[in-house]
Parts: structure tokens; sequence; C-alpha cells
């Protein structure tokens, strides 16, 4: 890997963990009751890191995202879910991307990717608590992920439109 | 900019809120009732189930972890020794197929509903 590459994605991992933990003066869980309810804004990173880079370096990214974040403010659970949802967010919106232009834009791609994610934090609440009772969340959270993910994939927009204007390319 | 919606996205945003709806129609389907009963589950084993009329006044207190109180035909988590709180901010639960659901501790509260059964012909 070169040098500057794994730079940048040393970089973008330190901004995904700063990301996680500046979504935490957002407690949207005490307006949505529901556990796991939060901006997302690490998916950011995500989608950045799937567009601008490939998808050996995005899972890279997240996986030392997910395991610095949890180290840093979370529990086992909050770990076991993070990388669940990631994982499962970051497998849909890298198959979307292929057809992102054609098909869809960056918005729709981090709608589902959203949507994704919250699934995926499901399925391991389901495999931890052992039982479908948390499912009963699922609802509320996929509508919460459409403007969640409308405004994390705008600001992803925003931010490849303003990285274009500079030589950045690695 | 990479972020003019194109046909695409509405379909998706479109078959996000689909699911949504379904999972809420399937959850909903077989929790109605005219009989209300909570529901204590820890670790997936079920440790109370009480039969919630208008004078039902019960504490149950699991080990000191999750306080859940009973009260009339409604039933809420009281207070929980975990950091989210997110079961507590649930609130009160007063309809079949509510849930609130502590992660930490593994403990779910939920109302289910049950047809009440004839106990009686007169004729």
């Amino acid at each position: 890997m070169k040098a500057k590459k794994l730079t940048l994605c040393g970089m973008l991992t330190a901004l995904a963990v700063v990301l996680s933990l500046v979504e935490r003066l957002f407690p949207l869980d005490a307006v949505v009751p529901v556990p796991g309810v939060k901006l997302g804004l690490a998916n950011v990173v995500t989608l950045f890191a799937l567009t601008r880079l490939s998808v050996r370096d995005a899972l890279a990214v997240l996986l030392c995202r997910v395991a610095l974040s949890s180290l840093l403010m979370g529990s086992v659970t909050a770990f076991l879910f993070s990388l669940f949802g990631g994982l499962l967010s970051l497998t849909v919106m890298w198959l979307l991307l292929h057809a992102e232009g054609r098909f869809c834009s960056l918005l729709g791609v981090s709608v589902a990717g959203a949507a994704a994610h919250n699934i995926g934090q499901i399925i391991a609440a389901v495999i931890w608590m052992q039982t479908g009772a948390v499912v009963a969340y699922l609802p509320v959270l996929l509508v919460m992920s459409v403007p969640l993910g409308l405004v994390t994939g705008l600001t992803c927009s925003v931010v490849l439109a303003h990285l274009q204007k500079i030589d950045f390319y690695v | 900019m990479r972020s003019r919606l194109k046909w695409g996205d509405f379909v998706i945003i479109g078959v996000v809120l689909a699911l949504a709806a379904a999972l809420t129609a399937v959850l909903a389907a077989g929790t109605t009732g005219d009989r209300l009963y909570a529901e204590v589950w820890q670790d997936n084993q079920l440790v109370e189930r009480v039969a919630l009329t208008d004078g039902t006044d019960r504490t149950i207190d699991l080990d000191g972890h999750n306080v859940i109180v009973l009260s009339g035909k409604s039933a809420r988590m009281e207070s929980a020794d975990c950091r989210d709180q997110v079961c507590v901010r649930t609130g009160t639960l007063t309809r079949a197929g509510q849930v609130a659901v502590c992660l930490p501790n593994r403990v779910v509260l939920k109302i289910v509903g049950e047809t009440g059964e004839i106990d009686a012909i007169v004729s």
C-alpha cells in the first residue's frame, strides 16, 4: 500500500471516530426512544471511502473505526451492533454504487446504506437477545433511515464536490 | 453534484418505507385481543406473565437491575441500571404488541393481547 493511501485511510479512520463522538452530542434516541437511532455521520466516511478509494480500503477504515469507537465509548454490545450494521451497510452501498449515476444518486445509496445499517443492528440484537422481540423497533428505525440517509448522502455529495477542486487523488 | 435525484432514489426510499409498513403490519397481526398480559423476559426466559386489569398494581424487581411497574392496564420500565436508559425512556406501554427492551441486561417487557375466552353462555 502506498504511503499516501495509508495516510489517507488513517485520516479517514480518525475522522470517522471523531464523527462518532460528535454525534453523541445529538442524542436522537432521547427524541425517538429506540436503541440505535443516531445520525450516522460516520457513514459519510464509509461512503466517501467507497467512492474515492476501494471497497478494501473502505472495509479497513470501517473495521478500525468500529473497533476504536467501541473501545473509546462503547460496550461489547455496541461493538457487536456497529459491526453488523456497518458491514451490511458497506455491502449494500458497495453494490448500489455500481448503479449510481444511472439508476440512482448518492442520496439513494446513502438511504439504502442507512436502512441496511439498521437491519444489521437488529440482526445483531436478535442474536444477542436470543429473541425476536427487538424486531419491533425496526419499522421506526427504517422510517428514520430515510431522512437521516438523505442528510448523510447530501453531506458526502457536498464533500466530494469540494474535493474535486483540489488535487487529492491517490 | 452527485445528489441530483434520479428515479431509482424514489424506488429505494419506497422500498425502505414499504418494508417498514409491511413489518408493522406483520408485527401488529395477532397481537390484538381484549385481554392484555404483561410479559417479562430475561435471557429469553419468561420470568413473569401478569394479566393487566384495571386493578393491577405490581412492581417487579429483577435483582435491582430492572424495576418494572405494572399499573392498571399499562406497564413501564421504572428503572434500569444500564447506561443507555433506552427502555426507561420508551415510556408507558398500553397496547398489545408494544415492547420495551433493555439490551445490556437482556430484559424484554412486552404487552400481549389475547382474545377472551367465553366464560359461560346463558341461554
